[in-house]
């Protein structure tokens, strides 16, 4: 092997492997929800201040929760499956959040599919889940503006399946004063520790 | 020579679909499934480029020139198979512009001329241990899918990503038959062809 | 065609060098980890209870894996050193597949020693990703990797070796004999058993590396992706076709050499014949078409699939020991053979070989197949087959390559202490067996644990015997010079 080849080749193997380590950031994310959440945690990512209506018909904006940090879940009421398994997970955290009443931590659902999820579809959503309107909010998009910067400025996916629901991320968000913070999976069992620790 | 002239709309066909798949309808339709993304669209890619240095000269003297041995070529080509194997990869091109021209334009470039001409180069052993390796990954990447418990693609559906799965794992298992009768009772072709090479 | 012959043949000067650098570090690494054999039985047998449960796992996973590995490199020189003669091979592969080898087992006995991995040189799913604290995801990755590697280093010659075949026979199918079986072309009485033998290997061995590739990947991505987790059945049955094939195949490496050697001392060639062809082709298609019905990407194999592969893969053996077996007898024969150390052993190999098939046959059989498979009556039935088969048609062939076979009054004495040795080590494994004494156990009940001091000694025979053959050997190696044809 000439000299040549030999640094081309060192020069090829180091350059592909640069371009596999920023692909993967640092070969922890291969999918890309978890590039989506190493690069939130690397760096926070501002969002706009989303309007939204709620359970009651209210119309509320992310700033209402000024000094609060949210834990925002993207759903829609009729998932057969997912979703069901969000809202029980949110179940299990709104009862840390009872024991710990100092926590100023704030579980948010906003619907993906604000056309069907009328109010009353959204709070039969929470009563399913025995959601207190106290420590968990559940509220939809207030218009299709207000979905698109939500799906563009999170970097969320959500793509309808064949069974005329949506597949979509699962992850839960966590988002103060305008930034999205982390984003951290619904299975996590740290979640609860990071709810008393103040999110 | 009467060829030639049909060479050149084939090339032009596959250069015209190749960059189409730059353009949202065509887009759209290769990316419309994991299975037209990743069997039909990608291989089409790395063909054009493998096409690319059967037939142009000057790119084969240029490579002679800077790649004699073919294995820098190997590193490329192989990394850049890696790079588009992640799952991620394959989502960011359905959606972010910025990736679907770089596969577009790399996935001919640094896949498909890349590995074909460090296959022209590498010697019968060196183009064995490629040949098994790429029946290998067939396996692994259809096996993957088809047992993995999360969806991949965020863009592609688990039921998409499984039957993409049994997929490659039917070509895998098709050509493990052709290359073990090619392997065994082959080359067919008469043995001194090999000793004027 | 003696010149044609001298084209295709390897360059004599080319033929040697490599084969004795595998040698002397086969014959080496064999001694070695004998030791760590006696160790463990002298565990079982509680006379060093020094060895505690977690050190003996990872001396059974090195005396495992070191064990298949070595005898893989050993019979593969074997392999090579003959097939040279008919065909022209490539030292620098060869050569490269040895350092390949060496790297490989640099990160194996690493793995081991360092990393304490220790789930077995089987290395079954999902074993690996469960090591209760015992060695981390590093050590099993590493482990795992190092296989891929050694697969790698066989593929390279076997390629080498394919392509050399083609060129001089036209295909593997006709290096195999399949036109002459098949009556497609006249029977050739001078074609080489090599090279049936090594078709054999080459078709076998290749499959086998190729099933290792998807399967030791998978099982680096389930260490990395816990989640990520395959079918276990499915894992099970291709680690078994990689490693079962993988050490099948040694003994039908090992076997030219008792086709190429003892026909120089009875002065009479090993000729092929119909019956010879027709047990070739039938091993090959056993050991293969067994475990196809495993790669057919059926999830849920039913269990007797997987039975019957065992009972095919046990009695796949008996074809060719027939025709090797008759075939060496009448070739010995009235041929006033010198029983010197090679020969003895070669003809040992041989014995080994055969009466290591009656255990595989008895366990076998379904119903004792239940009750017995865990038992020591396996290892009974390996050690047979590899201890008493395989190391001494290597040791044979080291002999006669580098003294000639003359080691005198020590080596005859060297080959009587390591059969009887070897056999009662083995018969040691088969009683506990029929007592039901489980395999893999480290510590033994205090009723069998005789049978593990005494197979601790018997281990040491066989230590003395195999070292007082090969030191002398590895002594004159490296001036050695051989021709034999
Ligand atoms: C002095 C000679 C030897 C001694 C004392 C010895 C001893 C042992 C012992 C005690 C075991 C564990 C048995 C159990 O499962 O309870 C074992 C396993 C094994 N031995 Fe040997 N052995 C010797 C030679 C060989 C040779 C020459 C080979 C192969 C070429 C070999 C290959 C193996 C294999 C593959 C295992 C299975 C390891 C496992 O279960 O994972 N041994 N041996
Ligand atoms: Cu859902």
């Amino acid at each position: 092997m000439s000299p040549r080849t030999a640094i081309g080749l060192v020069l090829a193997g180091g350059l592909v492997t640069a371009l596999l380590w920023q692909r993967t950031a640092g070969f922890s994310a291969f999918t890309y929800e978890t590039w989506r959440r190493v690069e939130v945690a690397r760096e926070p990512v501002a969002v706009s201040d989303w309007r939204l209506q709620d359970a009651q018909g209210d119309f509320v904006r992310l700033s209402d929760w000024r000094d609060e940090t949210l834990l925002v879940g993207f759903i829609y009421t009729s998932c057969p499956s997912v979703c069901v398994a969000i809202g029980s997970r949110y179940q299990q955290l709104q009862r840390t959040l009872q024991a710990n009443p100092s926590t100023d931590v704030h579980l948010l659902s906003i619907s993906i599919d604000p056309a069907r999820d009328t109010p009353e579809h959204l709070a039969e959503y929470r009563r399913r889940h025995a959601g207190l309107q106290s420590s968990w909010t559940v509220a939809r998009p207030a218009d299709a503006q207000v979905l698109g910067d939500m799906i563009r400025e999170t970097g969320l996916r959500v793509i309808p399946d064949q069974l005329g629901g949506f597949s979509h991320s699962e992850s839960l968000h966590w988002i103060r004063d305008g930034q999205l913070l982390r984003i951290s999976d619904w299975r996590d069992p740290e979640l609860e520790k990071m709810i008393t620790d103040g999110g | 020579m009467a060829a030639e002239p049909w060479r050149g709309a084939a090339r032009t066909i596959l250069l015209a679909v190749s960059v189409a798949g730059l353009f949202p309808p065509v887009a759209a339709l290769f990316e419309a499934s994991m299975r037209s993304h990743l069997l039909v669209q990608m291989p089409l890619l790395a063909f054009c480029g493998g096409y690319w240095v059967y037939r142009s000269p000057p790119l084969k003297r240029w490579l002679e020139r800077v790649d004699p041995s073919g294995y820098i070529a190997l590193v490329v080509g192989s990394g850049w198979f890696i790079y588009w194997m992640l799952p991620i990869s394959l989502d960011l091109a359905t959606f972010d512009p910025g990736i679907r021209l770089l596969k577009i334009v790399t996935v001919p470039v640094c896949v498909g001329a890349a590995l074909t001409w460090s296959w022209l180069r590498l010697g019968p052993i060196g183009r064995g241990v490629m040949l098994l390796e790429g029946w290998a990954i067939l396996g692994r990447l259809g096996w993957v899918y088809l047992i993995s418990p999360v969806q991949l693609c965020s863009n592609y559906l688990i039921d998409d990503q499984q039957r993409t799965g049994s997929l490659l794992l039917g070509a895998a298992l098709i050509s493990a038959v052709g290359i073990a009768l090619w392997a065994v009772f082959g080359p067919f072709r008469k043995p001194h062809r090999t000793e004027q090479e | 065609m003696a010149t044609q012959q001298a084209d295709y043949a390897t360059p004599e000067t080319e033929r040697t060098p490599v084969v004795k650098l595998y040698l002397a570090i086969g014959l080496i690494v064999f001694a070695a980890l004998m030791l760590v054999g006696v160790l463990m039985r002298a565990a079982q047998g509680a006379s060093l209870s020094s060895i505690g449960p977690a050190l003996f796992y990872q001396l059974m996973t090195l005396h495992g894996a070191g064990m298949v590995g070595t005898a893989g490199l050993a019979a593969l020189a074997v392999n090579w050193y003959f097939l040279s003669r008919y065909v022209r091979l490539n030292p620098r592969v060869f050569l490269g597949a040895l350092i390949l080898s060496l790297v490989a087992v640099a990160m194996i006995v690493g793995a081991i020693l360092i990393g304490k991995f220790a789930a077995g040189w089987t290395f079954l799913y999902p074993l690996p990703a469960n090591p209760l604290g015992q060695w981390g995801t590093g050590a099993a990755l590493f482990f795992v990797a190092g296989l891929l590697v050694l697969g790698v280093a066989f593929l390279l010659v076997y390629l080498d070796m394919g392509l050399a075949i083609v060129r001089r026979y036209g295909s593997i199918a006709r290096a195999l004999g399949l036109p002459m079986l098949f009556g497609r072309e006249p029977l050739d009485r001078t074609h080489p058993p090599t090279v049936v033998a090594s078709a054999m290997v080459l078709i076998v061995n290749v499959a086998g590396i190729a099933a290792g590739a998807v399967v030791l990947v998978m099982t680096m991505l389930h260490l990395v992706f816990p989640a990520l987790a395959p079918d276990a059945l499915l894992m099970k049955n291709l680690i078994y076709f990689f490693g079962h094939v993988f050490i099948n195949a040694t003994i039908y490496s090992a076997v030219i050499a008792v086709y190429e050697i003892l026909p120089l001392y009875a002065r009479r060639p090993w000729k092929v014949s119909r019956p010879f062809l027709a047990a070739w082709l039938a091993v090959t298609l056993m050991v293969l078409a067994v475990y196809p019905h495993h790669l057919l990407m059926d999830f849920a194999l039913p269990a007797w699939m997987a039975v019957m592969g065992q009972i095919l893969s046990y009695t796949s053996g008996i074809p060719v020991l027939v025709v090797t077996a008759f075939g060496g007898l009448m070739l010995i024969y009235r041929s006033g053979i010198r029983w010197d150390a090679a020969s003895s052993l070669l003809v040992l190999g041989l014995f080994g070989w055969a009466v290591g098939i009656v255990p595989a046959v008895i366990d076998g059989m379904i119903s004792v197949n239940l009750v017995m498979h865990n038992t020591q009556w396996v290892p009974g039935h390996f050690h047979f087959y590899l201890l008493i088969g395989v190391v001494p048609m290597v040791l044979g062939f080291a002999s006669y390559l580098g003294s000639n076979g003359e080691q005198g009054q020590t080596g005859r004495l060297g080959v009587g202490v390591f059969a009887v040795g070897a056999v009662l080590l083995c018969l040691t494994f088969l009683v506990s067996g029929a007592n039901s004494v489980p395999r893999r156990f480290a510590v033994h009940e205090e009723a069998w644990q005789w049978l593990g001091n005494l197979g601790a000694l018997s281990g040491g025979l066989v230590l003395i015997g195999t070292l007082m053959i090969a030191l002398p050997i590895l002594m004159r190696l490296p001036r050695a010079r051989l021709t034999t044809a």
